[in-house]
C-alpha cells in the first residue's frame, strides 16, 4: 500500500478532529474549533461534576500530547512532560482561553506535518503512531464535546 | 519510486487500536480501565438511560448509534455500500432501556465488533487500497475512540467513576 494511501485517510481524521466534517467519524455540521472558541473562559473552566475537570482540561491535555508525540516523529529523547498540570482546574480568563484554543488549533499543522513527512517504507511503528494520535485525539474530542455541552447548557 | 508499507502493517495497527479501545489496554492511548468493556459492564439499564443534561443522549443511545454505524460501515468493506442514504438519527432515539434491552445492545456490541475484527482480518488486500474502505475503517477507530470518550464522561457525569 502506498504510503499516500494510508496517510491520506490519517490526515482526514485529523482535519475532521479540528473542523468540518468529511464523514470520518463526526456527525455533519460538528465543528471542534468553533465550538471551543464559543464558550467562555468560565464556561471552558466549568468543571463536570464526576468528572473532576473542564473542557480546558481536556485542551491542555492534547497540547502535552502532541509534546509527547514529537519523539515519535521526529526521534529524540521524550520530554519530561507534567502530565498532572493539565488537571489541576483552574480559572482562566476569556483571554487565556482564547489563547489556549489558538495553540490546540496550531498543533493541527504539526501533526500533519510529522504524518505527512517522508518514512521508511514498511516502518509498522510509525503507521501504529499515526493511528494513535488520531484515536487518543477523538477520545478527548468525544470527551470535550459532552463538557462542552454540559457546560453550555448546565 | 512511491514508499509503501504492507497492508498487514496497516491491519496490524487496526487491529490494536480496535483491541485497546474495547477490550485491554496496552498504552497505545488508554489509561487502565478504560477501554470499551471496562465501562460499559457492570452498569444497569438505570444508568445507562440517563442523559449528561436534559434533551440530551444517554450512554445506551451512544451503543446504539456504535451499532448502527458498524453496520453502515461494514456495508462499505463488504463492497456493498448502502443504496439509500442512512438515518442516522434514528438510533439517537433510544434513550431509556429495561435491562433487557440493555443486555441486548451489549450482545449486539460484541457482534459487531466480532464482525469487524473478521472484515479487517480476511478481507483481501486489495479492498484496502479503495480510499473509501480504507478511510473508513481509520473512521471506524475514531468513531469507537470518540464515542468512548463521551461514555467516559456520561458516567463520570453520574458518579460512577
Amino acid at each position: 500500500m502506498s504510503n499516500e494511501l494510508w496517510k491520506a485517510a490519517i490526515l482526514k481524521s485529523i482535519d475532521e478532529s479540528y473542523d468540518g466534517t468529511s464523514g470520518v467519524y463526526l456527525d455533519s455540521g460538528t465543528n471542534t474549533l468553533t465550538e471551543l472558541r464559543a464558550l467562555t473562559g468560565e464556561q471552558a473552566t466549568k468543571v463536570l461534576p464526576g468528572a473532576g475537570n473542564s473542557v480546558a482540561n481536556q485542551v491542555k491535555h492534547l497540547l502535552t500530547t502532541v509534546q509527547m508525540h514529537r519523539p515519535q516523529f521526529e526521534g529524540g529523547e521524550y520530554p519530561d512532560l507534567d502530565w498532572g498540570a493539565d488537571w489541576d482546574t483552574v480559572p482562566l480568563t476569556d483571554e487565556e482561553w482564547a489563547d489556549l484554543v489558538n495553540q490546540f488549533a496550531a498543533t493541527r499543522e504539526l501533526l500533519k506535518g510529522w504524518i505527512a513527512q517522508p518514512t521508511v517504507a514498511e516502518d509498522a511503528d510509525y503507521v501504529a503512531a499515526a493511528i494513535m494520535v488520531v484515536a487518543h485525539m477523538a477520545y478527548h474530542i468525544g470527551q470535550i464535546r459532552h463538557a462542552a455541552g454540559y457546560a453550555a447548557n448546565a | 519510486m512511491t514508499a509503501t508499507v504492507p497492508v498487514s502493517s496497516v491491519k496490524a495497527a487496526l487491529r490494536a487500536a480496535l483491541t485497546e479501545t474495547f477490550d485491554s489496554v496496552f498504552g497505545m492511548y488508554l489509561d487502565k480501565g478504560d477501554t470499551m468493556w471496562e465501562s460499559l459492564d457492570g452498569l444497569t439499564a438505570e444508568q445507562v438511560s440517563v442523559p449528561i443534561y436534559p434533551g440530551s443522549n444517554s450512554i445506551a443511545s451512544q451503543v446504539n448509534h456504535m451499532i448502527f454505524y458498524f453496520d453502515v460501515m461494514a456495508q462499505y468493506m463488504r463492497n456493498d455500500p448502502p443504496k439509500e442514504r442512512p438515518d442516522w438519527g434514528l438510533a439517537w432515539k433510544l434513550v431509556e432501556v429495561d435491562e433487557e434491552q440493555w443486555a441486548e445492545l451489549k450482545r449486539a456490541l460484541a457482534e459487531r465488533q466480532a464482525e469487524l475484527y473478521m472484515l479487517i482480518d480476511d478481507s483481501p488486500d486489495e479492498i484496502f487500497a479503495d480510499p473509501d474502505v480504507l478511510g473508513g475503517t481509520y473512521g471506524i477507530v475514531a468513531h469507537t475512540a470518540f464515542h468512548l470518550g463521551q461514555i467516559k464522561h456520561a458516567k463520570a457525569a453520574q458518579g460512577l467513576g
